[in-house]
């Protein structure tokens, strides 16, 4: 895909917009960029040095006491991540191959529909279970 | 597609492969050795997020008193620990506010529960303001129940207010708007202070009516809700000029705070205290004397501050502490449970309310007076299996 | 009668189309199981429940109508501020970075990101930073400036509507930005060709034939985001200070369906426990409704263009 060359003839306003859209798509990802440097690098200087093997293998220890680590919570992660995988894989594949095979057909409509409120509204769902 | 194909399954391997690691190590943990009587068995308690910590710690160390029993501890609300008490679902419940009349009724027929308080807190004022000579306040600003009932009700606005001048000569208070910061969400600690704020002001008493978890707190000209402690914390400390009530074992708990300072409240006897575990275990034990229901009976209308609110002799107390309370069914014969479950439990709270409660000062939970943890013994005493009592 | 063979094609199709029932079946269930829990309240408040304004538990006054407004003012500032700054990372990656492909892909991955970063920590990184730098840099200043706007008119104290906005705008950046991008990616490049013979600068290829053409993509790739939005809590709650209010006042403390549901929803029991799943009832319908009317405003802006999401 090669950059048109703008001939000379072409009018300035049409230049300047063409820059200052450029610009402005720039500032966008810049601002898109800014926050998440900021989270991240937050949390790499100040918990960067907690990370090693140890960390990684123990279990918790009680608050206040050094040491432990989150090895239960990582196995708790990976293991719900499977569990959910293993369910959710087959049955949302099987209906996105159903989606686009029988796009057509009524059950098609108003079930994409539905899949797409769940995918807003589980969201929810799954902040809630943080404060609970 | 062939190259998808390998990653996936590569991927899947590793996955698989890390998963080992983990419940090896996890599994080759040294087995416990147990040297008690008590059979093995798992504790499962549901509740209030105030003592969350101190159960953290409780659950450390009674592991290795007894290893061969599992704690277990889900702070999900004092509300749904309640409901889920109500339902059997749990070997107990724990609620930062006693069961309320109604609550009690909705109990399944025929079975009685035991309120037994296992560790208590205080809310003290926290602020942070920038004084008009430019330094911050710190800690030690003097309040009275009224002045912080007024404060709350938005009567009193500035930081200036003769009502606060009067009590605290000799330190300039600026022009500052006044924000209140409350939780948003419900909590034991909003109880307690709501209760106070009940007792010291009939103003506050009218308009706001009996305390709560989840208060109607009136619309002062700037006040803003955060969840949890830190999030009142973080609130308190990043707005100039604002108070709010906080937990005392958060502030101990969380020394490296800055920007976060707490004030004295004044008690029945006219002194203002600095919130201490001295004097939060002496409000305890003054509450307490004052009379405590038996484990089985209604504690719906149990308040400390109530207790020592007009309590004159009491010159070291300080005013705003509150028990959290765990339930258990006195007939432990429930929904077929085992004697172990029940053996269990009983040994579990019988623990935490007497070898349990030192080991939270380091967290700032004030251990529980002599005269709360008899009262405890005793209804402990009072649960039996099947008739014949466990203990 | 005729011994009829099950081909394997119709049975694929019996299967594919119980996966797709499944998701029928979960959403029934869902709202099945929400109704339930919220019986006693909607039988007890009836419809005042949707229009009241107060929300006095102790006195049993309960109206939603502060939350139902909440929710759709920070979701809609979200969007105002999201929705262009999303539009502009995914021209940015799939059109002006078209021939460093594998920078626009790392750009992405970076934007994606930020999907990851779970609520909680937007909340506490909002409650501790933003919120005194949103406050400090760019409320007061407006508040001083263009305070005779209803907008602006109250004193800002970090904790508010704008705040929480924020915060929402920048989480729904990478949801919407994903999508984008492989919308655009999708475009056909004799449509950019088409425009670039004809002599068109950059940006008007982008404007009056790339976009026109994903419109429809696009316009999906804005209802997850909005969907996102509506449904987003933690990072919400700790910052928009959790008052129930109605006002025009962008630096007002709020209150959102969502907030309400995560502060109040383990501290309660009985009917005040209904009447938080009632409203948990209500977030879900607000959710159906705009995708309806998504789905909707699709159906009528599809007819011209081919990209669907």
């Amino acid at each position: 895909m090669t950059k048109s060359n703008l001939p000379a003839s072409i009018s300035l306003w049409r230049k300047i917009v063409d820059k200052l859209m450029t610009i402005l798509v720039v500032v966008a990802v810049v601002l898109a960029v800014i926050p998440l440097i900021f989270i991240l690098g937050d949390v790499f200087i100040r918990g960067g040095s907690a990370i090693n093997i140890g960390f990684l293998t123990h279990l918790p220890t009680a608050p206040n006491v050094a040491g432990g680590g989150i090895a239960n919570a990582l196995v708790g992660s990976f293991t719900m991540v499977g569990l959910a995988a293993l369910i959710s894989i087959p049955i949302g594949v099987g209906a996105g191959i159903f989606f686009s095979e029988w796009a057509t057909s009524q059950l098609s409509t108003v079930s994409s529909f539905m899949n797409d409120v769940l995918t807003g509204f589980l969201q929810w769902c799954w902040d809630c279970s943080f404060s609970l | 597609m062939k190259n998808t194909y390998i990653i996936i399954a590569a991927i899947v391997v590793i996955v698989i492969i890390i998963g080992g690691v983990f419940a090896y190590i996890y599994a080759s943990a040294p087995a416990k050795k147990s040297t008690s009587t008590l059979a093995a068995a798992t504790v499962n308690g549901a509740g209030g997020t105030l003592v969350y910590p101190l159960m953290t710690v409780w659950q450390g160390a009674y592991g290795s008193a007894e290893p061969q029993i599992t704690v277990n501890y889900n702070p999900v609300g004092s509300g749904t620990g309640i409901t889920d008490f109500t339902k059997q679902l749990e070997d107990f419940g724990e609620s930062d506010a006693p069961m309320t009349a109604a609550q009690y009724a909705a109990l399944p027929s025929g079975t009685t529960a035991l309120t037994i308080p296992i560790s208590a807190s205080a809310v003290v004022p926290a602020y942070n303001i920038k004084l008009a000579n430019g330094t911050v306040a710190q800690n030690g600003l003097k309040f009275t129940g009224a002045v912080l009932a007024d404060i709350f009700l938005g009567t009193i606005t500035k930081w200036n207010d003769p009502k606060i001048t009067a009590l605290n000569p000799g330190i300039p208070l600026p022009d500052t708007l006044i924000t209140t910061v409350h939780r948003s969400d419900g909590s034991g600690t909003m109880f307690a202070f709501t209760n106070f704020l009940y007792d010291s002001s009939s103003t506050w008493a009218s308009q706001v009516g009996k305390p709560s978890t989840s208060p109607a707190w009136p619309s002062a000209p700037a006040q803003i809700a955060a969840p949890k402690n830190a999030g009142v914390a973080a609130a308190i400390s990043e707005t100039n000029g604002a108070i709010g009530p906080l937990e005392i074992a958060y502030i101990l708990e969380n020394t490296g705070q800055t920007s976060l300072y707490y004030g004295t409240v004044q008690n029945a006897a006219g002194n203002y205290i600095l919130a201490s575990v001295t004097n939060i275990a002496a409000a305890l034990q003054a509450g307490a004397a004052a009379g405590l229901p038996a484990g089985n009976a209604a504690w719906t209308s149990v308040s400390i501050v109530n207790n020592i609110f007009n309590d004159t002799a009491a010159t070291s107390v300080y005013p705003i502490v509150t028990l959290t309370y765990a339930l258990v069914y006195q007939n432990q014969n429930y929904n077929s449970r085992s004697y172990a479950e029940s053996a269990a439990t009983v040994n579990f709270l019988s623990w935490i309310v007497n070898s349990g409660q030192s080991l939270g000062k380091g967290l700032g939970y004030v251990p529980l007076p002599a005269n709360i943890v008899s009262v405890d013994d005793a209804t402990l005493k009072l649960i039996t299996y099947n008739g014949t009592p466990i203990s | 009668m005729q011994f009829k063979l099950l081909r394997g094609d119709t049975i694929l199709k019996i299967l594919l189309a119980a996966a797709a029932l499944f998701i029928i079946g979960l959403l029934v269930a869902l709202a099945v199981e929400l109704y339930l829990g919220a019986s006693a309240s909607i039988y007890k408040f009836g419809p005042a429940f949707l229009i009241g304004s107060k929300w006095i538990p102790s006195q049993n006054i309960l109206g939603a109508l502060p939350f139902i407004y909440g929710t759709l003012l920070t979701s809609a500032i979200a969007i105002i501020i999201g929705l262009p700054i999303s539009l502009g990372v995914a021209i940015f990656i799939s059109e002006k970075l078209k021939s460093h492909q594998t920078f626009g892909y790392l750009l992405g991955t970076i934007v994606d990101l930020l999907a990851a970063v779970p609520s909680v920590i937007y909340g506490l990184w909002g409650i501790l930073i933003l919120a005194p730098l949103l406050r400090d840099y760019v409320e007061k200043p407006l508040h001083n400036s263009l305070g005779f706007i209803p907008l602006f008119s109250g004193t800002p104290y970090g904790f508010n509507f704008f705040t929480a906005g924020i915060i929402l705008a920048i989480m729904i950046i990478p949801t919407i930005s994903a999508v984008s991008i492989d919308v655009l990616n999708a475009v056909p490049n004799s449509q950019r060709e088409a425009m670039y013979s004809l002599g068109a600068t950059e940006w008007e290829v982008t404007q009056k034939s790339v976009l026109p053409y994903a419109r429809s993509g696009i316009f999906g790739a804005f209802i997850l985001g909005l969907g996102r939005a509506v449904g987003e809590t933690m990072a919400v709650t700790m910052v928009i200070g959790n008052i129930p209010t109605i006002t025009a006042n962008l630096f007002s403390p709020g209150y959102t369906l969502s907030s309400l549901i995560a502060n109040e929803f383990g501290e309660s029991s009985g009917l005040y426990e209904s009447a938080i799943i009632e409203i948990g009832l209500i977030l879900f319908l607000v959710a159906l409704l705009i995708n309806v009317f998504a789905r909707l405003l699709l159906w009528r802006m599809t007819r011209g263009t081919q990209v669907k999401v």
